[in-house]
């Protein structure tokens, strides 16, 4: 019978040194959440970026342009991991712009031969949405399409720039 | 008679469901400033904004609970851009130029840490510098602006959106 109520205190006392480890580690995880931003990821090689979307869970979508302003440009979407989804030539940030970008969805518009309104799926296929006979796709606004954000619920973006090369690298931070 | 009762009833309810189909109510105002501009709200009903002084200078970054009370206050030195980064009721993140682009985070006691890139330097995207977005709404309201006639001087204006 003792045996068994000190096998049971044994137990008891074993629990409660797991709880006081884990308390512990909860308080030392608790002070490192409470530290400032923290870079979780970068994605090198961009110059020129112009307008930055974010997709509200950690990815985004940005426009830059490769050489000088109004030149050829790129539109590049990334996940909230920062790996590429998707990458293709804008005529150039002033005419191309992005107007939504989620974890699944990319839609932007660009005025290669004419106004197109291209939707990109989270697996990178590219549809350029048709338009009606004697119709053309553009966004509800004239473009070129003045918005960005850089910030989600849980963290937001920066550019980094070596100020010895110039080289850029999108970072991405969490809040704390 | 029942059918008095029914149709008080239905007058009734359709009376209140009339006054609970108001347009929005306003919540709290803040600042009476020359101009406010990139406003970003929290998520929570509070917000943050850029100040400008006179000549279109931008001279502040003020950061609001969702009550209205100031949370952080930065007058800046500086007449080049400031960018709100990121803003939610625990911190807030912004951009500003001094002699080069440096990102701060305010903590909710308004302890400023600088994030920091080692010897290089954090800059916002080309069209964040030159045209500062505003995000007015959240889930319960949106923020606005109310001038005044004849001052043209500006307040942060919050309403619910019932």
């Amino acid at each position: 019978m003792f045996e068994f109520l000190n096998l049971r205190l044994e137990k008891c006392m074993n629990c409660l040194r797991t709880s006081m480890h884990a308390l512990a580690l909860v308080a030392v995880l608790a002070c490192a959440c409470a530290q400032a931003a923290t870079e979780q990821w970068t994605y090198s090689g961009l110059t020129g970026i112009f307008q930055i979307v974010v997709d509200g869970a950690g990815g985004c979508a940005m426009t830059r342009y490769a050489g000088s302003f109004g030149d050829d440009s790129d539109i590049v979407w990334l996940n909230k991991k920062g790996a590429l989804i998707y990458r293709a030539g804008v005529s150039n940030v002033l005419h191309g712009g992005i107007m939504a970008c989620t974890p699944k969805n990319l839609v932007y518009a660009d005025m290669r031969d004419t106004n197109l309104v291209v939707h990109v799926a989270a697996d990178s296929t590219a549809t350029i949405l048709p338009a009606a006979a004697n119709t053309l796709n553009r966004t509800p606004l004239p473009y070129p399409i003045y918005w960005q954000r850089m910030a989600d619920s849980k963290g937001f973006f920066a550019i980094r720039t070596d100020t010895n090369t110039m080289a850029t690298t999108l970072v991405r931070y969490s809040n704390k | 008679m029942n059918n008095g009762i029914l149709t008080t009833g239905i007058l009734l309810g359709a009376l209140l469901g009339g006054m609970c189909g108001m347009a929005a109510t306003q919540r709290w105002s803040y600042d009476d400033a020359p101009a406010i501009i990139g406003i970003m709200a929290d998520g929570s009903g509070g917000c943050s904004y850029v100040r400008w002084e006179t000549n279109d200078l931008p001279s502040a970054v003020v950061w609001l609970d969702k009550n209205g009370a100031l949370i952080y206050r930065a007058d800046l030195t500086t007449n080049l851009p400031v960018t709100i980064v990121n803003c939610t009721k625990k911190q807030l993140t912004y951009a500003t130029w001094q002699d080069s682009w440096r990102f701060v985070q305010v903590a909710r006691d308004g302890t400023v840490t600088p994030v920091t890139a080692g010897d290089q330097t954090l800059t916002v995207p080309i069209l964040a510098q030159e045209l500062p977005v505003s995000f007015t709404t959240d889930r319960k309201g949106f923020f606005g602006l109310l001038v005044r006639v004849p001052s043209s001087r500006v307040t942060l204006i919050r309403y619910d959106n019932k």
